[in-house]
């Protein structure tokens, strides 16, 4: 601690303690007997005799020569435990203090105030005499615990005098420390002294505090009776001096108490001024004061001046920075970083540009958009599998090579008509109808239906594989409808067939149709086109007639209710034949699968169109859409036609018997006999037998006429289409056997492999069987099935092949017939 | 309710008022894909798929923009979940009718008819719903003015 003593001429002089003011020798009077004379007052009234009084710091002897000089005063201690201020109390100061230290009822104890009062006598009137405190340590004798102490030493009347801060430069000290010393349970009366050396010295009025265990009021002040002469001081004054204004005394409440845990009284002396209030911060809200006094005071050699001064040339300083200068600088010292890095740099500040806001949101969408694109695929794929991932949808398959027994086409399966996808395959190459072992013969005993797989065309149903709701695979309806090109369901293209013939419903004309009293017809002939391909053997013309294809130089001609043989070559009907109704009935069911499956794909047309038709200015395949539609509406147009130019046998029209085990039928109302003859049923019911040479009737009750050339080369080529497909399903048949054997061959050796794993390894050990694996004693009886199948459809195959054998035989003993009749 | 507790309401729907609209397009076009375009007739479609799913789309967003400052987010808010809805309906549409007779050579086009169809629908109805969504808006702006 710095000690310093400014003497003056006027041989006044000022004690000054690490730079502060602690008393000036021609005002002091004015502060010690403020400090002195009120708590010495109280006391006196309750004691007039025997005071005791303890004087904790006050070194100087100072607040002690009022203490001496005041009647009943018995004993007073002293305490402090700064040696050297009490030595010039002794000396110094020995004048000023009049010899106090000398005075027999004073006791001097240097030493720390706390420990001194461990053990004290009570006492009347303690008058605490500290420095104002500058360093944390300083402040333990201004907390809650020091006057808690100083109130069990102090009597039950006994007065406590502090010397306070000032409250009027550092009031939220001032009403800090009284808080506190209330808190220590005493009543405490603060009043204050105007000192002209401590005003001078900018410390503004002097504050003291009054405590009691008893209350105390402001009045007391007022009533005061000093039995001494005051030098200075007038105590009169004080009464005015404790009056404070209700805005003063408000800051306590807003104080914290000063305690050894809460040292918070010497941050309110260092930085007094409590913030603004919100009115006047926005009154001025570009002043910086509120910010400065911000900046706590931590120490106590700094001063808000300082602070203050120190902000404001850093104001300044920025305030006369040249920005452009600097940016400038900072520009030349960006040049000289790699480039890479300010492209680094420049992305960053481009990034950085976007608001927070925008890249969340940014964010946020895309998960959105992903989310809903997943929930839409899935959707899509869990209603229509194959479409949503544009897997289309293939149909057809099986044609021509077949690794099973079950052959689907005629004439070996690899016929254009069999449905392959080439568009522009010639129909005139398919084979001819029901002379197919397959799809249309009924070769063989009569009663056992078609030789091959599927049926005779009369008999059931020619129809494979057509979807309910046909899917194209082919462009037929887009481009090549109707343009010389029949068309099937699938879409898939064909030449156009030519067919000539009187076709007006009034009959056909033939010689025979006229020897047997048949009309000549009105109508000359006229060409028409196969339109659409019904079935594989079946068409309809561009008017609407049905034709049966046989071979490529006879067809059937179905309308009207009537059925006529006929050949490419000559608009004449060969022959009537009987209007069978079970071959109505079928072409009408056949006719009308295709009616539905047209109407599906109108619909499944009009519907997509509805979305997307309006596309079609910009897209090409919607106005091809667009073409298709029309195409298959005006097939549509045409079935109906069909459906009405069909007609119906007449009543009581009566189907063909079967063919028995001689017969082979070749078509409707066409049977190979034994002797090579082929027998036609004709239009009025009854049977003629054509021998390549002449067609009479098997009743025999008519003449025998010469079988027309034309006739001979129809049933001719029917011929020689019918041994085609039977080639064709020799070969097939003898495929499938290879590959029976084969199969047979496997079977069996995993059959030996079987016993063999089961004798060695028990029935239930398990084995591989195909991707399952199952108990050895399953594979064996599971393998023994399948050698029994392969055996069972082994011997199928042989037995056709032996049909098969029969026709060719009679096809062979048939064909020099007609052959040479032509 | 007082001032802040409204305050904050308010933000809460015109925050959900998206959803809101976009579960009514959803439903109004689930009724509406009852049958297709030509079953009901092209301008009965026209007038449920173009008018009358988005006005009720519009109508749902706006009553919950009503506190908005401004009409234009009623409007966006209202077109996006319009043309979202429509976007939903007519991608599940042409998924399923668009499919069947695709013969591959064409898929190409096809999925671009389909791509264009879906944009133009949206738009549609994405702006039919935020006109009205606006209007909605602009009405109770103007009450609450009055």
């Amino acid at each position: 601690m710095s000690l310093y003593i400014d003497e003056r001429d006027d041989a006044s002089f000022a004690l000054y303690l690490d730079g502060d003011l602690q008393f000036d020798s021609r005002d002091e009077a004015i502060y010690h007997e403020s400090l002195a004379l009120p708590a010495l007052c109280l006391a006196h009234r309750h004691r007039p005799a025997g005071l005791r009084v303890l004087i904790c710091g006050g070194g100087d002897g100072l607040a002690l020569r009022e203490c001496l000089r005041f009647p009943g005063v018995a004993h007073v201690d002293l305490v402090d435990y700064d040696a050297e201020v009490v030595g010039l109390g002794h000396t110094q100061f020995a004048a000023l203090n009049k010899l106090a230290f000398e005075d027999a009822r004073v006791r001097v104890h240097i030493e720390d105030a706390w420990n001194f009062l461990a053990g004290a006598k009570p006492y009347d009137v303690v008058l605490c005499d500290f420095t104002v405190p500058r360093k944390p340590e300083d402040t333990r004798v201004f907390t809650r615990e020091w006057y808690a102490l100083l109130s069990k030493a102090l009597t039950p009347d006994g007065l406590i005098a502090i010397n306070a801060v000032s409250p009027q430069r550092v009031p939220e000290a001032f009403w800090c420390l009284r808080r506190t010393v209330k808190a220590a349970g005493l009543s405490a009366l603060p009043y204050r002294a105007c000192i002209p050396s401590f005003r001078a010295q900018g410390y503004g009025a002097w504050g003291f505090l009054l405590a009691s265990h008893r209350p105390l009021t402001q009045s007391l002040l007022h009533s005061l009776e000093c039995p001494v002469p005051t030098r200075q001081a007038d105590i009169s004054q004080l009464g005015r001096g404790a009056g404070f204004s209700k805005a003063e005394r408000s800051l306590e409440r807003r104080l914290p108490v000063h305690t050894l845990e809460n040292g918070c009284l010497l941050p309110l002396l260092l930085n007094p001024g409590l913030p603004q209030s919100e009115q006047e911060a926005a009154q001025h809200p570009y002043d910086l004061d509120p910010l400065l006094r911000s900046i706590p005071i931590l120490h106590a050699s700094h001063t808000r001046l300082m602070v203050e001064t120190l902000a404001k040339q850093v104001v300044g300083t920025m305030s006369g920075l040249d920005l452009k200068r600097l940016v400038d600088a900072v520009l030349r010292r960006a040049a000289a970083l790699p480039q890479d890095v300010r492209n680094e740099l420049t992305r960053l500040r481009e990034f950085l540009s976007l608001s927070p806001m925008q890249l969340q949101m940014f964010g946020a969408w895309c998960g959105r958009l992903f989310v809903a694109l997943v929930l839409l695929m899935t959707l899509a794929n869990a209603i229509a599998p194959d479409n949503a991932f544009a897997k289309g949808s293939f149909g057809g398959g099986g044609h021509g090579s077949s690794a099973s027994v079950g052959h689907s086409s005629f004439g070996g399966g690899r016929s254009v008509s069999s449905g392959s996808r080439s568009t522009g395959g010639s129909f005139s190459g398919s084979p001819g109808f029901s002379s197919s072992a397959r799809t249309g013969g009924s070769f063989g005993n009569s009663g056992k239906g078609s030789f091959g797989r599927s049926s005779s065309f009369g008999r059931g149903s020619i129809l494979s594989g057509r979807a309910a709701s046909p899917t194209f695979r082919g462009s037929g309806f887009r481009s090549s409808y109707g343009n010389g090109h029949a068309t099937d369901l699938e879409g898939v293209s064909y030449s156009s067939r030519s067919f000539l013939y009187c076709g007006s419903g009034g009959g056909h004309y033939h010689s025979y149709s006229v020897v047997h009293g048949g009309t000549r017809p009105m109508d000359a002939p006229q060409m028409h086109q196969s339109l659409f391909v019904a079935a594989k053997d079946m068409l309809v013309l561009d008017n609407g007639d049905v034709v049966i294809t046989l071979s490529d130089a006879a067809y059937l001609l179905v309308t009207n209710g009537t059925v006529a043989l006929m050949n490419s070559k000559n608009p004449d009907p060969l022959l009537m034949l009987y209007p069978d109704p079970a071959l109505f009935e079928n072409i009408r069911q056949q006719l009308d699968e295709q009616h539905v499956g047209v109407g599906q794909a109108i619909a499944s047309r009009q519907d997509w169109l509805s979305w997307v038709g309006w596309t079609s200015a910009m897209l090409p395949t919607v106005t091809e859409d667009r073409k298709e539609l029309n195409n298959l509406q005006d097939l549509d147009r045409r079935l109906n036609a069909a459906f009405e130019r069909l007609g119906n046998p007449p009543a009581g029209a009566l189907a063909a018997p079967p063919p028995t085990a001689e017969e082979v039928e070749l078509f409707i109302g066409c049977r190979l006999l034994v002797n090579g003859a082929i027998a036609l049923r004709e239009e009025k019911g009854g049977w003629l037998d054509a021998n390549g040479t002449t067609l009479a009737s098997e009743q025999k009750s008519g003449p025998s006429l010469p079988c027309p050339p034309l006739l001979n080369a129809a049933l001719y080529s029917v011929l020689v289409k019918a041994e085609a497909d039977r080639a064709g399903n020799v070969a097939s048949n003898q495929h499938d056997m290879e590959l029976q054997k084969t199969e047979l061959d496997s079977l069996r050796a995993d059959l030996a492999e079987y016993v063999n794993l089961q004798r060695d390894n028990g029935s239930d050990y398990e084995v591989d069987y195909g991707t399952e694996q199952i108990p050895a004693s399953d594979a064996i009886r599971r393998t023994q099935n399948d050698v029994d199948q392969n055996s069972q459809e082994t011997q199928r195959i042989q037995s056709e092949n032996s049909h098969l054998a029969l026709l060719k035989a009679r096809i062979d003993a048939a064909l020099p017939r007609y052959k040479a009749g032509k | 309710m007082t001032a802040l507790k409204a305050n904050r309401q308010a933000q809460a729907n015109r925050r959900t008022g998206g959803g809101r609209g976009l579960l009514v397009g959803v439903i109004g076009y689930l009724c509406v894909s009852l049958q297709q375009p030509l079953g009901w007739t092209i301008p009965v479609w026209g007038f449920f798929a173009f008018l009358l799913v988005p006005c009720l789309v519009g109508i749902a967003v706006g009553r919950s923009q009503k506190t908005a400052r401004t009409t234009a987010r009623a409007f966006w808010t209202a077109a996006k979940s319009g043309g979202t809805a429509m976007g939903l309906y007519t991608a599940v549409h042409l998924l399923l009718i668009g499919g069947p007779h695709s013969d591959g050579a064409n898929s190409g086009q096809e999925f671009l008819a389909g791509l264009l169809t879906l944009f133009a629908f949206s738009l549609i109805a994405g702006f039919a719903a935020g006109a009205v969504s606006a209007a909605v808006v602009g009405v109770g702006a103007k009450e609450r003015q009055s």
